[in-house]
């Protein structure tokens, strides 16, 4: 066995032998999977079931909440967000990719600038940017526009984009490069036949990423946007709470809907994206 | 062949050979070329950061409202912050905002640890149980407001548990009561912000050197003294970093406070930026929300201040 592997068994049967392990596992099934039960349980039940009995573990499931749920509105809204997501997630990639490959290498003072600048950048939260932000996007007639509101979400990501990616062009090895250098590659030749391709495990965590995190966005999107017929389903979905209030039933089912690409994301991507959880913060 | 770290500590991507004794950067065509990929970066934040934040500070000492917000903005000096720094409701949500972070970072600390130990193990349950986290922590921060508005109404799932094994009789008013709005909203954040850092914590214990518990173990140590005093130690640099990350995430956080309680009763479970927020687009003074927010981005610059340092620490 590794040493690995020795360290490894010791911490596993120290943690097995403890009965105080088992606890913390069946609280954390508590914690965490029961209430997700509860939202897909709570969006096959009827509002008088609800009413009711709030919480049930066996009832009679009905799809009234979805019949209801599915309004061209909600349609409208999940192309909204596919859109708003996607056209995110490629800007940010268009500006963070070269920019991560030009600060992979190089310990200059515009490195050290441009990082600091982008650390810097992410700590403004999103509710305050967004004071200026609406003034500036409307003076530029971007306000009120999903374009508008795509600029805004990629401000969000890109920082944490750039942060993201330069392990990955970092550890690329510089023999490669310097041999395609050699070879007669130009610099973009260098990204985009070289670099890129050899960091696309990072550059596909980090864009899954960004496809998740502005899926989820809500501050820019109902500030931003001043149609409701353009709102992605974070924006309708928390509209709705106020209106809904009592409707338990259907706005379990909004949330879901709202949900369930992440989960098609999420199955499909798992593994990605527990790799990009990890990348930016152990060094 | 050329030592790889030479080169990479040189600063350069080309071909070039350092002349002589170069131990600085090189200033080469093939660096300068490279550097000019950070274009498109620059100009998207100097026009959607930059821009943005020096149009914040000037709002933030002029006279902005609905009526004059595409128009000319008159100077009043530091009148905003006078205003905002004399009035206990500022100072009140400046004392929650404290609150709600430190009850997020608390919780995603020591829960997250806790999680990251129980889950160490890769086993069906333990493979389900963070699977379910991470969906948690995936899934938009409205869709879990929305199920916890849910959970914690009067007659909702919490109270009726808790009603059932005898912890109360079941009408807590945890989302409409004043006193308990800021700690409803806290805890649910941190439900959302533990599975980031037990995932990053059990990837940290994965990675440990085990000759640091050989030489415990000569020395007699026990297995839990093995875990509490060297684990705990070794994973600093994680909870460094993490406190950082969940400090600005709870700083930041917005949806769930709008969706669970809309930051009251009144402005009882508001953080800084959020009623910065809220003077901008429900009251529409927006000279006034600049302010609160330049106050509330002073508080935090702080800790961005740590970051930079560790980040770059790290990095070198």
């Amino acid at each position: 066995m590794t040493r690995q592997e020795v360290l490894r068994k010791k911490i596993s049967s120290y943690v097995r032998k403890r009965p105080i392990a088992r606890v913390a596992l069946a609280l954390l099934v508590l914690l965490y999977m029961v209430p997700l039960y509860w939202l897909v349980a709570t969006s096959f039940r009827t509002g008088q079931d609800i009413a009711s009995s709030p919480v049930a573990i066996f009832f009679d499931p009905t799809v009234d909440a979805y019949a209801k749920a599915f309004t061209p509105t909600v349609f409208r809204s999940v192309l909204n967000t596919l859109i708003i997501s996607l056209s995110t997630m490629l800007l940010v990639l268009l500006i963070a990719v070269p920019a991560a490959f030009a600060l992979a290498r190089g310990k200059s003072k515009v490195v050290v600038l441009a990082l600091a600048a982008v650390i810097i950048v992410q700590i403004i939260p999103p509710a305050s940017a967004v004071i200026p932000l609406f003034s500036v996007l409307s003076s530029w007639g971007l306000a009120g526009s999903i374009g508008g509101l795509v600029l805004a979400d990629a401000t969000l990501f890109v920082p944490f984009a750039v942060l993201l990616l330069i392990p990955f062009f970092s550890a690329i090895p510089v023999e490669i490069e310097e041999a395609a250098r050699i070879d007669g590659a130009s610099m973009f030749t260098l990204l985009a036949r070289v670099c890129a391709p050899v960091a696309r495990n990072g550059i596909f965590s980090v864009a899954v990423f960004v496809f998740v995190l502005t899926w989820g966005e809500l501050v820019y999107a109902i500030s931003l946007l001043t149609d409701p017929k353009d709102y992605p389903m974070s924006a309708l979905i928390a509209n709705s709470v106020g209106n809904l209030g009592i409707q338990w039933d259907l706005l379990m089912a909004l949330a879901v809907i709202g949900a369930i690409p992440i989960l098609a994301v999420f199955l499909l991507a798992q593994k990605q994206l527990t790799e990009g959880l990890t990348a930016g913060a152990v060094k | 062949m050329t030592p790889t770290k030479q080169i990479t500590t040189l600063g350069h991507s080309g071909l070039k050979e350092p002349l002589g004794r170069r131990a600085g950067k090189t200033f080469n065509s093939t660096s300068l070329r490279r550097m000019s990929y950070l274009l498109p970066l620059a100009v998207f934040l100097t026009a959607l950061s930059l821009y943005p934040s020096l149009q914040m500070l000037r709002m933030s000492v002029s006279d902005v409202g609905i009526a004059n917000i595409n128009g000319d903005w008159p100077l009043v000096g530091f009148e905003n912050f006078v205003a905002i720094g004399t009035s206990a409701e500022f100072w009140l949500v400046a004392g929650n905002t404290l609150i709600y972070v430190g009850v997020v970072l608390v919780l995603s600390l020591v829960v997250g640890f806790a999680a990251a130990l129980a889950t160490y193990q890769s086993r069906r349950t333990t493979r389900v149980v963070l699977a379910a986290m991470i969906l948690v922590w995936a899934i938009p921060p409205v869709v879990s407001a929305s199920l916890w508005k849910f959970l914690l109404a009067k007659n909702g799932a919490v109270n009726q548990v808790l009603e059932a094994v005898g912890l109360g009789s079941g009408d807590v008013l945890w989302l409409s009561s004043p006193d308990l709005a800021i700690w409803s909203v806290a805890l649910v954040t941190a439900w959302v912000s533990i599975p980031f850092c037990a995932v990053v914590l059990r990837a940290s214990m994965l990675s440990l050197n085990p000759e640091l518990f050989e030489s415990s173990e000569l020395d007699g140590a026990r297995k839990w003294q093995a875990v509490w005093y060297i684990t705990i130690p070794m994973l600093r640099p994680a909870f460094v970093t993490l406190t950082i990350l969940v400090i600005m995430y709870a700083v930041k956080a917005y949806d769930i406070i709008f969706v669970l309680t809309s930051g009251g009763p009144g402005t009882a479970s508001m953080t800084l930026p959020y009623l910065g927020y809220q003077t901008a687009f429900a009251n529409f003074e927006f000279g006034l929300a600049a302010a609160t927010a330049v106050a509330a981005g002073l508080l935090i610059g702080a800790v961005g201040f740590a970051y930079i340092r560790e980040t770059s620490r790290s990095m070198k």
